[in-house]
C-alpha cells in the first residue's frame, strides 16, 4: 500500500533540511536522550550512590522538628520570607528533602537558594547539599540540559528539542509514501545503507508519539523564558509576576520579611488536616513562606504518581487556619493542569516505575535511531558521486560524532566505579568524580579518533563500556560490603537492581561482541569459499 | 538517496529561508498567539495553550518557509504577517 507522498522538488527539500538538522542536532540529541534515559532513575539510585541512605524509608515524619532542625542549622541565615519547600522521604529515598533560601550578607538584603537533606532517623541531623558526599545522579541529570555550559546550556538544549521535532515532522513528510510497506518490511540483512535505513525509519516511527511528547515538552522547559517574554511584554505590560501567578495562584501570595513573629498551630497539624481529607492521595510536598510570621501560608501539594492529571493543591493562612486555596485532586482547571501534564509528561511521573523503564527502553532506540541516521547519511555518500576529499570529510564527521555518542557508555558506568572508588571521607571527592566522568569520556573520545574503522571504533567502545559495566556492581561490593546477592536476600531492591542493570548490561555488551565477532569470521570463510569458487570457475573457462 | 542537488536553491536563497523559518517563524507563531491573547477575556488560557502550541506553529512556520520558491518572498509573507498581528494587537489594547 502506497500513500500519497511529497511531490519531487518538495520531496527533495524536505529531504535535504531533514538531513542537514538531523546531522547538525544528532549528537547533542544522543547526549540529551541519553544522559536523559538514566536521569528517569535519578531518585532511585540515591541508596545506590549514597551508602548512608541504607536505611528503611521512615514511616511518617514530624514535619515541626525538621522545620525546627533547619531554623536551628541555618540560624538567622535561614531567610523564611523566601518560597521553602519540604519533600518527605519516598520509598526510594529515606531523607527529607528540604529547599529554601538563606541570606548571603549581614545585611539580609542578598539571598541564595540552598538544598539540603535531613535523616529523620539519626534525630533529624540536617545535610547542607555542598556538603553532600555524592552528585553522581545530579551531574547526570545536569548533562541532560547541558547546565554543565554555563548561561546558554538550557536555552541550546531547548534549540536542540525544536530541531529535533522538525526533524521529526520533516523525517514523517520525505517517509510518508513508504509509510506502511516500509515498516513490515524490516530486515536487519542487506548492505549496510538498507540496514541503517530500516533502523532509522521503523524505529523512527515506532518512537513517534514519545519523540512529539519530548520534542515539545524539552522545547518548554528549555525555551520558557523565550516564550514568555513576548507574552510578559504585550499582555501584561513587562509583569512577569502577573504571569506566574496566572500558572500558579498561590504565587500571588505576598509575604513580608518583617512581619512579626506569632505562634501559630503547627505544621503537623495542618498536615494531619490535609491526610484526613486525602487519605489516598500522599502528600508529594509541603511549601510554605514566612513559617513563624503573621503572614505566612503553608501549601500542601498532592500527588500520587500514578495518574497524569490527579494532582491536588490545599493552601492554608498558618496563622489564622483560614483555607486560602483549594484544588481537590483531579479537580485542576485547565490552566493548573497545562504545565503539570507537560511536567508529568517529561519526567515520567505518572505510571509508577514500569512506565520509567518503558521510557528509558523508549530512549535507548531514539539514541539507536540517531545514530543510525548519521551511519545513513555517511553510507550514502559513500559512492563514486564524490570526491576522495568529500567522502574523508563525511567519514571525519561520522566519527567525531560516534565516538561523542558511543564514548558516553563507558563514561556513564565510570561515573559509577569513580562514585565507590573515590573515598567517602577524602575532601571534594564529588569534582574528582566528576573529574573523572568528564576527563574519562574525553579520554575516549580522544582514542575513538584514532580508531578508523567504524567497526573497530564499536567494538572498542562495546568492549570497555562492558568491561566497565561489570566492574561496578564489584566496586559497590568491595567499598561498601553490599554485593548484590546479599542485598538481594536482604530486600534491598533499590541497591540490588542497580547492580543487576550494569551486571546484566555488561554480560549482553559482551555477548553483542562475541557475537558480532563469530559472523565476522562466518562471513569471512563465506567469502573465502566463494573466492575458491571464483578461481576455480575461471580455472574451468 | 541523498536529496538530488537539481531541486534544492542557492547558498543566499537557503540562508533566508532557513531564518525566516526560524526567526520570522518564531515571530510569527509568538504573534499569532498574541493576537488571540489580546482579543480574549480569559489570557490566562491562551498563556497556558501557548506553552506547547506555539512549537506546534513554529514548527508548521519553519516547514512552511521551504516551500516557497524565493526566500525574499517567504521573509515578505512572514513579516507581512507579524505586523498584521501587530496591528491587530495595537488596537485591540
Amino acid at each position: 500500500m502506497k500513500l500519497k507522498g511529497l511531490k519531487t522538488r518538495a520531496y527533495n527539500v524536505f529531504f535535504h533540511t531533514h538531513t542537514v538538522a538531523g546531522i547538525v542536532i544528532s549528537f547533542a540529541l544522543f547526549v540529551i536522550f541519553y544522559a536523559g534515559a538514566f536521569s528517569l532513575f535519578r531518585h532511585d539510585v540515591a541508596r545506590w550512590e549514597n551508602p548512608n541512605m541504607r536505611i528503611e524509608t521512615p514511616e511518617s515524619i514530624d514535619y515541626d522538628r525538621a522545620m525546627a532542625a533547619l531554623e536551628s542549622y541555618y540560624g538567622d541565615a535561614f531567610a523564611p520570607a523566601e518560597l521553602t519547600t519540604i519533600r518527605p522521604p519516598t520509598e526510594d529515598s529515606p531523607f527529607i528533602k528540604f529547599y529554601g533560601a538563606k541570606y548571603t550578607d549581614d545585611s539580609r538584603e542578598e539571598t541564595e537558594r540552598f538544598f539540603s537533606y535531613i535523616d529523620a532517623n539519626d534525630n533529624y541531623k540536617v545535610t547542607d547539599a555542598e556538603e553532600a558526599k555524592t552528585t553522581m545522579s545530579n551531574t547526570i541529570y545536569h548533562l541532560h540540559y547541558f547546565r554543565q555550559i554555563p548561561v546558554i546550556g538550557i536555552y541550546l538544549s531547548g534549540l536542540v528539542a525544536v530541531f529535533f521535532l522538525f526533524a521529526t515532522v520533516t523525517g514523517i513528510m520525505i517517509h510518508w509514501r513508504n509509510l506502511v510497506t516500509k515498516f513490515y518490511a524490516f530486515t536487519v540483512k542487506g548492505k549496510w545503507k538498507q540496514i541503517w535505513t530500516n533502523a532509522h525509519t521503523v524505529l523512527g516511527v515506532i518512537g513517534i508519539p514519545f519523540q512529539v511528547a519530548y520534542g515539545i515538552t524539552g522545547a518548554f522547559y528549555g525555551l520558557l523564558t523565550l516564550l514568555l517574554i513576548p507574552s510578559a511584554f504585550i499582555l501584561f505590560g513587562g509583569d512577569t509576576d502577573a504571569i506566574v501567578a496566572v500558572v500558579r495562584p498561590d504565587a500571588a501570595l505576598k509575604v513580608e520579611a518583617d512581619a512579626p513573629k506569632v505562634d501559630h498551630a503547627s505544621l503537623q497539624s495542618y498536615h494531619d488536616q490535609v491526610t484526613a481529607l486525602y487519605p489516598e492521595v500522599p502528600v508529594s510536598n509541603v511549601r510554605m513562606a514566612n513559617h513563624g510570621r503573621e503572614d505566612g501560608y503553608v501549601i500542601f501539594n498532592l500527588d500520587d504518581e500514578r495518574t497524569i492529571n490527579g494532582t491536588g493543591q490545599v493552601v492554608y493562612a498558618l496563622n489564622s487556619g483560614e483555607e486560602l486555596f483549594h484544588t481537590p485532586p483531579s479537580q485542576n482547571t485547565y490552566t493548573q493542569s497545562v504545565i503539570n501534564v507537560i511536567s508529568k509528561l517529561h519526567f515520567a511521573t505518572f505510571g509508577g516505575l514500569g512506565l520509567r523503564i518503558v521510557y528509558f527502553i523508549l530512549a535507548m532506540i531514539t539514541c539507536f535511531m540517531i545514530l543510525s541516521g548519521v551511519l545513513l547519511w555517511q553510507e550514502a555518500r559513500n559512492n563514486k558521486r564524490y570526491t576522495e576529499k568529500q567522502k574523508r570529510f563525511h567519514h571525519r564527521v561520522t566519527k567525531v560524532y560516534l565516538a561523542i555518542c558511543l564514548g558516553l557508555f563507558p563514561a556513564t558506568a565510570l561515573i559509577f566505579i569513580a562514585n565507590k572508588v573515590v573515598p567517602m571521607e577524602l575532601v571534594g571527592r564529588t569534582t574528582i568524580v566528576n573529574s573523572v566522568f568528564f576527563l574519562g569520556w574525553l579520554a575516549l573520545i580522544i582514542a575513538g579518533l584514532f580508531w578508523n574503522n567504524f567497526r573497530r571504533l564499536n567494538l572498542n567502545y562495546l568492549s570497555i563500556g562492558g568491561l566497565f559495566s561489570l566492574l561496578i556492581p564489584v566496586a559497590n561490593g568491595v567499598v561498601t560490603g553490599d554485593w548484590f546477592w546479599s542485598t538481594l536476600t536482604n530486600a534491598q531492591w533499590y541497591v540490588a537492581s542497580v547492580d543487576l542493570f550494569w551486571l546484566m548490561t555488561g554480560v549482553s555488551a559482551f555477548l553483542a561482541v562475541w557475537m558480532i565477532q563469530r559472523s565476522r569470521t562466518k562471513s569471512n570463510i563465506r567469502v573465502e569459499k566463494s573466492q575458491k569458487l571464483e578461481k576455480k570457475d575461471t580455472a574451468l573457462v | 538517496m541523498p536529496a538530488k542537488q537539481q531541486y534544492l536553491s542557492s547558498t543566499g536563497q537557503r540562508a533566508l529561508k532557513v531564518s525566516a523559518g526560524i526567526l520570522g517563524g518564531f515571530l510569527l507563531a509568538s504573534a499569532l498567539h498574541l493576537v488571540i491573547g489580546a482579543l480574549a477575556k480569559d489570557k490566562s488560557i491562551i498563556i497556558m495553550t501557548s506553552a506547547f502550541s506555539t512549537f506546534f506553529v513554529w514548527i508548521f512556520l519553519m516547514i512552511m518557509a521551504f516551500t516557497f520558491k524565493s526566500g525574499w518572498k517567504a521573509w515578505g509573507v512572514y513579516l507581512l504577517g507579524i505586523i498584521i498581528c501587530g496591528g491587530i494587537i495595537f488596537m485591540a489594547s
